[in-house]
């Protein structure tokens, strides 16, 4: 919690305030500063809810001497809660299950922006980190998909300067000897796919019961069920505990 | 049931109400016994200490201001899970840092059994996975309670779930 102890200073305006906020800590009761037209001098300042976001919305108005331009809103997080967020989502950049790819505090938007490869939107793993992080920050954090800084290549470059010699229009292969290339892997995939099952032989368990291999199960239906596999307490256990709590009463 | 209205149950329960109690019993009671059964593998042990934990927490009431009641609730089900598995099979407590490989080298031949999959998890993950799925804790509340960091935490968790999974689906580790 940052109590900001300014001892009577005013500050000619409310960019001045966020520059000295910049380097002593934000008070709590503020959740944001952004311009609203690209300029320092037209900003609008989110502060919390209720009381005390009031409470900090008159201490703003009484450390600078220039109001005129000041725009308030209220916002539900403060910017040091977000910031904390973040710090606490640091363990999982770069990480590969994760995906996370960068962080940013959005003092607009009230929210923490979690950048996760595009790469990894249809990834399992990845859908459960961000189901819990959903789940453990709420609306705080706002997941945004994007894509990764890919290297370009020689023939990339070579796109993007006129001057460079172009390879298009110099392959080797015709329109139909590529489609064939492409359209026969699949076809065999298909056939391969479809029959399956058919050369997958079935297994027996210890009780007789028989599977194939290709029933695999999921990370998430793991996830489920284990979820699922909650031990029930025995109605004696129940009975011991109400008829406990029964006698300390009495 | 969300903090809010967990922490007010939780204060009635100081004032000794007992229809409190009784919706925080019903409530919590699956979640917390299933914590206390995979760390100590033991039906009996696990209702005795489940037992013990919901009347102390009558008798005694906790401290006025508790910021996660629901992990304060995991957290104390695993301290008394430790505690008995300390005295009962002392060797064990090490399973809680690592799990023996050797025990892990085993072929599940009914893959629809889930337990005996869980059983060959270590101690740790079996708590993690308990935590995270049956008391629907974030990891961060986990963290807390095992004493882990959280890229730990994670990390095993993602693990564990994999290790299952190719339990689950017939195959070795």
């Amino acid at each position: 919690m940052n109590d900001i102890t300014t001892n009577q200073t005013t500050y000619p305006t409310l960019f001045d305030l966020f520059q000295h906020w910049g380097s002593a800590g934000y008070p709590d009761y503020v959740t944001g500063i952004w311009s609203n037209d690209g300029s320092a001098y037209n900003l609008t300042v989110g502060v919390g809810e209720g009381a005390a976001g009031d409470a900090g919305k008159q201490e703003i108005l009484d450390l600078i001497e220039d109001d005129a331009s000041v725009t308030f809103t209220t916002q539900s997080y403060s910017h040091n809660y977000l910031l904390q967020v973040q710090e606490e989502l640091n363990p999982y950049f770069k990480q590969e299950e994760s995906g996370m790819i960068f962080t940013g505090v959005d003092d607009m938007n009230n929210c923490v922006t979690v950048g996760i490869s595009d790469r990894k939107e249809g990834d399992e793993t990845t859908q459960s980190f961000i189901a819990d992080l959903q789940h453990t920050y709420g609306d705080a954090i706002s997941i945004e998909y994007t894509g990764t800084i890919v290297t370009q290549t020689t023939e990339e470059l070579s796109l993007a300067n006129p001057l460079a010699p172009s390879t298009a229009g110099k392959s080797p292969f015709s329109p139909l000897m590529i489609a064939g290339l492409i359209l026969i892997p699949l076809l065999l995939f298909g056939v391969y796919f479809a029959l399956r099952k058919r050369f997958v032989p079935m297994m027996q368990t210890n009780d007789g019961g028989t599977f194939t291999q290709t029933d695999r199960i999921s990370v998430k239906e793991v996830e489920e069920l284990v979820k699922d596999s909650a031990l029930t307490v025995s109605k004696d256990v129940d009975e011991k505990v109400m008829d406990g709590i029964e006698k300390l009463r009495k | 049931m969300d903090k809010t209205q967990l922490s007010e149950l939780f204060t009635r329960i100081q004032r000794g109400d007992k229809e409190a109690f009784t919706q925080l019993y019903h409530d919590l009671k699956q979640p917390v016994f299933t914590i206390i059964y995979r760390i100590v593998q033991n039906r009996t042990t696990a209702e005795d200490l489940t037992q013990d934990l919901f009347v102390k927490l009558f008798v005694s009431p906790t401290e006025a201001t508790i910021k996660n009641p629901r992990a304060w609730m995991f957290q104390t089900a695993h301290n008394l899970a430790i505690d008995a598995l300390r005295k009962t099979q002392p060797e064990n407590i090490d399973d809680m840092v690592l799990a023996s490989p050797e025990r892990m080298e085993h072929t599940i031949a009914v893959k629809t059994d889930l337990e005996q999959a869980i059983a060959t998890l270590s101690c740790a993950e079996r708590e993690i996975l308990s935590l995270r799925l049956n008391a629907e804790l974030g990891f961060q509340d986990i963290a807390r309670i095992t004493g882990q960091s959280l890229s730990a935490v994670y990390r095993s968790y993602r693990k564990t779930l994999k290790t299952l999974q190719t339990l689950l689906n017939g195959g070795t580790l």
